[in-house]
């Protein structure tokens, strides 16, 4: 996926990534790859300043955990990051659902 | 100088905002290169080779403190429209004290000695000055 259109969905993603369990940074960035099969291409980096907005806006909270013998920030979806969730979710979907509809009449 | 700690070093050089928010964000970063450095170790790479694909992932230094010095710029301003808020209700509140302070020495003092004829020791006054029956 372009950069472009990644960083457009960056949010939802990293909400959809952490609404089945904690993560911190780097598991968040390895479970996009993986779900993804590595179809996203973007700088790896810019998901921190991504976690902290959400965090800033209340969608998440976040701890130093000793995970694997080391300190990390772990981060994990608020209340309200679920509710913010759910509603992206099914702003995607509508998007999605739109774009299929135009493009395969086209 | 490994090329992590360049890259932490140019990065901590761009960034902006309260100084506990930017050391944080750095120790996630340097966290992170430590753990894709293993992992491109892990995937026999060569320490130097593995240090340089896990930087190169990143992006550059740059565009992760233009994103970051993005939110903290809304983050200022969310700031600056909230002081702006609160500055608007203390001012209302210290008005709506001022007219409440005013109408209250406005008000009328206390009830007016009763008449010498009607007042007798013990009781209570019964008719306040000026309301006596012609």
């Amino acid at each position: 996926m372009a950069r472009e259109s990644f960083s457009g969905h960056l949010e939802l993603l990293l909400l959809a990534a952490l609404q089945a369990e904690p993560r911190h940074g780097y598991g968040v960035i390895e479970h996009l790859r993986r779900t993804s099969g590595g179809r996203f291409d973007y700088p790896e980096g810019t998901v921190y300043p991504a976690l902290h907005r959400l965090e800033a806006d209340g969608l998440l909270r976040s701890r130093w955990r000793e995970v694997e013998g080391r300190r990390r920030r772990v981060y994990e979806l608020t209340r309200r990051g679920e509710t913010a969730l759910a509603g992206r979710r099914r702003e995607w979907d509508q998007f999605a659902l739109g774009i299929s509809a135009v493009v395969e009449r086209a | 100088m490994t090329p992590q700690r360049r890259f932490l070093l140019e990065l901590a050089a761009s960034l902006r905002g309260a100084r506990r928010a930017r050391r944080r964000l750095l120790l996630e970063v340097e966290q992170h290169l430590a753990d894709a450095v293993r992992a491109e170790a892990l995937a026999d790479r060569d320490l130097g080779p593995a240090e340089l694909a896990a930087v190169a992932r990143l992006g550059s230094p740059a565009t992760i403190a233009a994103s970051w010095n993005d939110g903290q710029s809304e983050l200022r301003g969310a700031l600056r429209r909230g002081y702006a808020v609160l500055t608007l209700l203390v001012a209302l509140a210290g008005a709506l004290g001022l007219t409440q302070y005013a109408s209250g020495k406005s008000r009328p003092g206390p009830a007016p000695a009763c008449h010498g004829a009607e007042r007798q020791p013990g009781m209570t006054c019964a008719r306040p000055l000026g309301r006596l029956p012609h």
